[in-house]
């Protein structure tokens, strides 16, 4: 019963869309509202495409990654800084400005 | 912070905000432009501005949110101006370059080929960011995508900015928008497939 399962899905895949095409809307959806369409044919893809269905986890990972980095600079957390060299420099042309 | 009138009082302050907040800036400047000496110049321009208009400065905001207000603004001017400099190239929004993720011909025509096809990604998004390597993947990334498109994407992953904003700060049509944000997330998610999970970092 799985074995047909699996059989079906795979030639579902074949018979419908390609991941080239329903690819864009994966990304669409994180911009704007997607279509009763658009979201019929992404579920249906994610039905049967297992690579697909990592492809939408991995942009999912990518999302969380940025906003975490920006929840990072709310907290005041960061990870580069301004040489030594650079911070003398700024304050001269600040102090160069004003005077 | 007290704002003084008092020209040496003036100067004063702003020399304080670089050891302050020069490093918070800076980090925060080069997370949108990816480049040392541009960073840094942002940082200047911010501060000078700052210094400029310091009676603009309420005290219900922080110092840090009002100057890095001002950043914003100037990283957001770099964009349109750079943007206005440079002619939009059919490159920027044409996605042929990715065709050779997705398979040619056969019965699988247009599904992920085996080299490209996306595996699961075992990691915590929050955690990964410690990792000094990963961010500099990140930046490399970036990088490597046409900087209009890097812009696009940074405009509206790292600030949040809906597609007709950023289409009027960077020059595109809403098509160019999707595309480049398409462009940029299946490059973006390749590239860190590649350099990070798939070269065993874990």
């Amino acid at each position: 019963m799985a074995n047909l399962k699996a059989k079906f899905k795979m030639w579902l895949s074949m018979k419908t869309e390609e991941c080239k095409n329903v690819s864009p809307l994966f990304s669409y959806a994180y911009d704007r509202k997607l279509s009763l369409l658009e979201k019929m044919r992404v579920r249906l893809h994610l039905y049967t495409c297992g690579a697909c269905l990592n492809y939408v986890s991995n942009l999912k990972f990518m999302h969380e990654v940025f906003h975490a980095q920006e929840e990072d600079f709310e907290n005041e957390k960061i990870n580069d800084s301004l040489s030594s060299e650079a911070k003398t420099r700024i304050k001269e042309n600040l102090k160069a400005q004003n005077s | 912070m007290q704002v003084q009138t008092a020209e040496n009082k003036t100067t004063f302050d702003a020399t304080v905000w670089v050891d302050a907040h020069g490093d918070f800036l800076y980090s925060f400047a080069f997370s949108r432009v990816r480049d040392q000496w541009l960073a840094e110049d942002l940082v200047q321009e911010t501060l000078l501005a700052a210094m400029q208009s310091s009676n603009s400065f309420a005290e219900k905001s922080s110092e840090r949110t009002w100057l890095c207000g001002i950043l914003k603004h100037k990283i957001i001017d770099h964009f349109r101006k750079n943007s206005r400099e440079v002619e939009l190239s059919d490159e920027e929004a044409d996605l042929s370059s990715y065709d050779y993720l997705f398979r040619e011909e056969g019965v699988w025509k247009g599904h992920w080929t085996a080299a490209a096809r996306p595996i699961v990604w075992e990691e915590n998004p929050e955690k990964v960011l410690e990792h000094t390597e990963f961010r500099g993947i990140l930046t490399h990334c970036l990088g490597e995508l046409p900087e209009r498109v890097a812009n696009c994407f940074t405009l509206r992953e790292m600030d949040g900015f809906a597609a007709p904003e950023i289409c009027r700060i960077l020059g595109i049509s809403p098509n160019n928008f999707w595309v480049m944000m398409h462009r940029a997330r299946l490059h973006l998610r390749r590239c860190i497939d590649f350099n990070w999970f798939r070269e065993g970092h874990k």
